[in-house]
Order: structure tokens, then sequence, then C-alpha cells
């Protein structure tokens, strides 16, 4: 008897869940720019992983020379023009969204739950000397604009993709861990977590069951609008030339790259620029979509 | 005595002054990690800036004379009683003190970092007055807009764009630089060129200089200017369906002096501080900026610097950043003190 009604309540559980997704999505739905970001962005990572079959010129991506069409201004054979070396600048954009949203999966895929967790915790045992060393260390962090310390990280190392990812993960994960010490240190005096505590719950029961669902919503629409940051600091990381090196078709080489032949052959500059351009409005715009959903629960 | 004393005494109780002392514990902090992480990561810094071919012994003598033949606390040790002493350390690329290289070029970021604010103060406040007045309404519109233009469009692609329209194909600003070679001649008194030109009176020079500001100004604060301009909108529109509006209305006090003086003062706190970070974190995108600008500041000696891999300058610079960081912290919240009753009130519970 017991067991089966741990049963039914479990579903019950599961049914609540799904119902309320299905509430979040349709709130989501009734905002017309988040949904047009989304499905922006859907496109967008479609066709950076499909970047091979496509594009139009798949080996224009990495080294390769036509001295024959350099320097040709856009057409309907290529979108965004060719650059100094004959490569079509749209399909090297194209592959510069591979980079740009690789470095948003690792760099938000290492940062978020780290974080959050250092977060919780700091934010659970308030007062303590874990609060006080985790606090200490993120503010370490914050006391200079995020992107100073990633360029300055980055030209310690060599410079290359993997430490420019490197970089921006080291200085990130402290916003995350302030927002959520913040959320956590105001929680956790909540009726509902000294009753999971009485009921002899254990602290991590009592951190990821009890109080992490509370902040999924705000976590969520950070990472998001987070994600155009992420590519803005990469971007420009590497258009100073401490991140991806020029053969690499990454969106913040390539517009350094070209940008040495700008009054003449500005077309080049602009395919990169409208890339990062696309791909963080619509990162920003479901980012709103994503807070509006949640600000409305 | 005893004066100096309770001044003291009621200073450290003054939460900006705490506040203030605590970012600067966090600097000497973040000061090992970056001092640790120069020294310890793999890479020898005299190969790095003279080239592999140096000879041995060379390469020795700038070793010991950079202390870097020493165990790491030392050097940290050496380093830290050097800062006190207000000198970081020799630069390996240009062969002076880094702290007499950033003095030497930090006027022009400060230039470039007090003309953005006001830049960013003057067309966030009138833009964002202006949409929440009739939200829906045209202007409105083209704010909004303008706003998702200004976020999606990152610091140096606005320099990249306002270069190319404003400078190659219509002429009317100059691209890079600080100001035009034929007034070279300007005496250095304060470094601010705008400033320095107005004293020698020189008019031409300083208009000169104004247009040389005017692109990498605009391009580091017009994107969080209008974002800016919507947050002031969006206080605006909740503070103005607040009762106090509507029993004001109800007493006849004119529409005008009601928005203007009783509902912008408590709509602009919500921005100050947004406003306040936003200008703190422009001394980072004034790096992408100087750089795309040739703007002689220090972000761009800081970039050349991270470009050779000169230590000391490296970590001078971003020591320095987060100096600059903490400063106007420190006004942006005894400005929002200023502007906000409330935030004394806080203080007073807290303390």
């Amino acid at each position: 008897m017991r067991s089966m009604d741990y049963v039914t309540l479990a579903r019950m559980e599961r049914r609540v869940r799904i119902e309320s997704l299905r509430r979040a999505w349709f709130r989501f739905s009734r905002n017309k720019p988040a949904v047009v970001g989304f499905f922006v962005l859907a496109a967008i990572v479609i066709t950076a992983l499909l970047a091979e079959y496509v594009t139009p010129y798949p080996s224009h991506a990495g080294l390769y020379i036509n001295f024959k069409e350099k320097f040709q201004p856009p057409s309907f054979k290529h979108l965004f023009g060719t650059d100094m070396y004959g490569r079509d600048v749209f399909t090297r954009v194209i592959f510069g969204f591979r980079y740009a949203l690789m470095m948003v999966g690792v760099v938000l895929g290492i940062v978020v739950p780290a974080g959050t967790i250092l977060g919780l915790v700091a934010g659970y045992y308030k007062g303590t000397i874990i609060d006080h060393l985790i606090g200490g260390l993120s503010e370490i962090f914050v006391a200079v604009p995020p992107l100073v310390l990633a360029l300055a990280i980055c030209s310690l190392l060599e410079p290359n993709v993997i430490n420019a990812l490197l970089a921006i993960t080291l200085m990130w994960w402290p916003w995350y861990t302030r927002m959520v010490y913040s959320m956590t240190s105001s929680l956790r005096n909540e009726p509902y977590v000294w009753e999971a505590k009485a009921l002899g719950m254990r602290t991590y029961q009592i951190l990821f069951k009890e109080l992490l669902p509370n902040m999924l919503g705000p976590i969520l629409t950070k990472a998001t609008l987070d994600a155009s940051w992420v590519i803005i600091i990469g971007a420009s990381i590497s258009f100073v030339g401490l991140g991806a090196q020029p053969p690499t078709p990454d969106l913040g080489t390539m517009l350094a790259e070209y940008c040495r032949y700008l009054p003449s052959y500005w077309w080049m500059t602009l395919g990169p620029l409208l890339g990062i351009i696309v791909l963080v409005l619509s990162f920003n715009l479901v980012g709103d979509g994503l807070r509006d959903v949640f600000a409305g629960e | 005595m005893r004066k100096v004393k309770t001044f003291l005494k009621s200073a450290f109780r003054n939460v900006f002054v705490r506040r203030a002392l605590r970012s600067l514990l966090s600097l000497l902090g973040l000061s090992l990690v970056i001092f640790t992480l120069a020294r310890v990561l793999p890479g020898d810094p005299i190969k790095a800036a003279f080239g592999p071919d140096i000879p041995e012994e060379v390469a020795q003598r700038y070793r010991e004379m950079l202390n870097l033949d020493k165990p790491l606390y030392l050097q940290y040790f050496y380093w830290l009683t050097d800062v006190f002493k207000l000198r970081l350390g020799r630069s390996l690329v240009t062969f002076r003190d880094v702290s007499a290289d950033i003095a030497d070029f930090f006027p022009a970021t400060l230039e470039l970092l007090i003309a953005s604010a006001v830049f960013r103060i003057i067309v966030a406040f009138p833009l964002g007055v202006l949409s929440g007045r009739k939200p829906g309404a045209t202007m409105d519109n083209v704010i909004r807009v303008l706003a998702y233009i200004g976020i999606c469009i990152p610091t140096f692609g606005w320099a990249i764009i306002l270069q190319l329209v404003f400078a190659y194909w219509l002429g009317w600003l100059p691209a890079i630089g600080r100001i035009s070679e034929e007034f070279r001649v300007i005496s250095r008194v304060t470094g601010l060129m705008t400033i320095d030109t107005l004293i020698s009176g020189n008019f031409p020079a300083f208009v000169d200089a104004l247009r040389h500001l005017i692109i990498p100004t605009v391009a580091l604060s017009i994107g969080g200017a209008v974002q800016e301009a919507r947050i002031l909108r969006a206080s605006i529109i909740e503070n103005i369906g607040r009762d106090y509006v509507l029993n004001m209305r109800s007493h006849g006090i004119p529409e005008r002096l009601i928005y203007f003086k009783y509902v912008l003062k408590p709509s602009s706190i919500a921005v100050i501080p947004v406003m306040g970070l936003d200008i703190a974190s422009s001394v980072a995108n004034a790096f992408l900026v100087e750089a795309i600008c040739n703007w002689p500041g220090m972000s761009r000696y800081g970039m050349i610097a991270m470009l050779r891999k000169d230590l000391n300058a490296i970590v001078g610079v971003v020591l320095v950043v987060g100096l600059v960081y903490i400063v106007i912290n420190t006004i942006m919240d005894v400005v929002l003190y200023v502007v906000d009753p409330r935030a004394r009130f806080r203080e007073r519970e807290e303390s």
C-alpha cells in the first residue's frame, strides 16, 4: 500500500513537471522575437554542425589559396565576397559559428555547474570559513573587468583556442557563484529548508533537491544571456591576436585579418561582423524570452 | 591628534571606505594570482622579449636584473615592496619602469573614459525619458530597435563600423590617432589633450582633438547607453503607475513637473548602478577600441605588452585597471548615496 502511494506520487509529480514545462513553452511562444531568436539559433547550430555539407566551398575554411579570385565583391557566387587569398567569406563565417558555439558550450558547460555548486555551498554555510574562502576567492576574480583578466591570462599562455577557453572559464565562474550565493543565503532560512533538515535529509539533498530547483530559472536565463558575452569576449580575444591563430576560421580572428584591408575591401569585414551580430542577437532574444517566462511565475 | 583619530574612526565606519578597502584587499589577492601565473606558466620571458637567439650570459644578466633567478615568494616580496614605493618593475620592451610608462599613457585613457561617461549620460537619459514618456509610440519603438542593435554589436564592431562610415566613406572625422600632425607642438600639462589645447589657447587644435575623440568615445559607449535608456524607460513606466503620481495629478500638479521632478529622480536610481558597472567595464573595452583607433593610451600599451609577453607591464596594467575599476565603483556608490535616500537608511541599518 505504502509503496504504491509513492509510485502514484512520483507519477503525479512527473505530470506536474510536464504541465509546468508546457506552460512555460506556451508563455515563451507568446513572445514573438524570442521565438524568432530560438529558430535562428537552431538554424545556426544545425548549419554549424553540418558545415562541411551545407557550405558552398568547404575547403576554403582553413589553408586555401586561389589568388585568381581574391577580393571579389559580394555576389551570388560568393555571398560575402572573397578574401585576400580568394577564400569564400560566407563559408568561413559558417565555420566560424562552429568555433563560437563550441566556446559557448565548453565555457558555460564548465562554469555554470561549478559556479552554481560553489555558490550553493558558500550560501548554505554562510558565515563559516567555507563562505569566507569561496567569497574571498570570487572577489579576487571580480576585482578587474573580465575581459582584461582573460586577455592577461591568454597573453601569459600560448595563443590558441584551448587557452582562450581556459582563460574565459577561469574568470567567469565567480559571477555565477555570486548570484547563486545571494539567492541561497536568502532561501536558506525558509521553512521548507528547516523541515528538510528536521526530517534528517542529507546536506547535499537539501542543496540539490530543495534549494537548487528554485534557482534554475534565473540561472538558465543568465546562462543564455551570458552566451552572447562569451561569444563577444572570445571574439575580442582572438581579434587582438591572443586566441585562435589565422588559418582557423574563428570570427574574431577573421575580423582582425580582414580589418587591415578596411577602406578598400570593406565587405570582407562585414561578413564576420554580421556573423557575430546575428549570433549574439539570437542568444539575447532567447534570453529575454526566458527571463519573461520565469518572471511570470 | 584627537581630531585626526575621530576622523579616521568615522572614516573607517564609512561604508564607502570600508568597501573600497575590501576591494583593495581583493586587488592585492589578484596581484598575487596574476604575478604567480606570470612566473609559473611555461615559456621564458627573456627569450620571448628578445628572441630565442639571445646569448645565454646576457639572458642570465637580465634574469638577475629582474630577480627572475630568485624563488617565487622572494620575487613577489621584492615586487610588493616596490609597489609600495609606487614602482611596478622594469618593462622588457621599453626598459623603463612600468609605472613611468603607465603614467605617460594613462591620461589618454582617462580622457577617453571621461568622454565616454559623459556621452553615456547625455545619450541614455534623454533617450530613456523620450521613450518612457509615451510607451508604444514611434520614438519608443525606434529606441527599442536601437537598444537591440546596441547590445549585439560588440565594441570593436562599433569602432570598425564608425571608422568605415564616418572616416572612410563620409570623411567627416579622423579615423585614428589623438591629434593631427600639425598640432604635435602642444605642450603636455595635464596629459588630457582637450584640456592641454585649451590651456595653450590653441582653439583649432582643441577642435581637432575633439574630432579625434568622437569615434572612440561613441564606439566605447553607444552600446551601453541605449541599453541604459531602456532600463530608465522601464523604471519610469513602473514609477508613473504608482499611487503617488496619481495623487499629484489629482492635486493638479503640472504633468511636466511630476515627470521631471518626481518621477525621473526615483527612476534614475535603477540606472545608476548599471551605468556605473558599464562605465567601469569600459576600461576593459578600451583595450580593443584603443587598438583599433590607434589611441595612444594605457590600454594600447597593455595590449602591446601582452602581445610581447612583457611580464611586469602585464601585471602593472591589470592592477591599474583594477584600481580604476575600484575608483569608478566607489564614485558610483557615492552618487547612488546622494540620489537614493533609501541607500542611506540601509547603510545605517548595516552599521
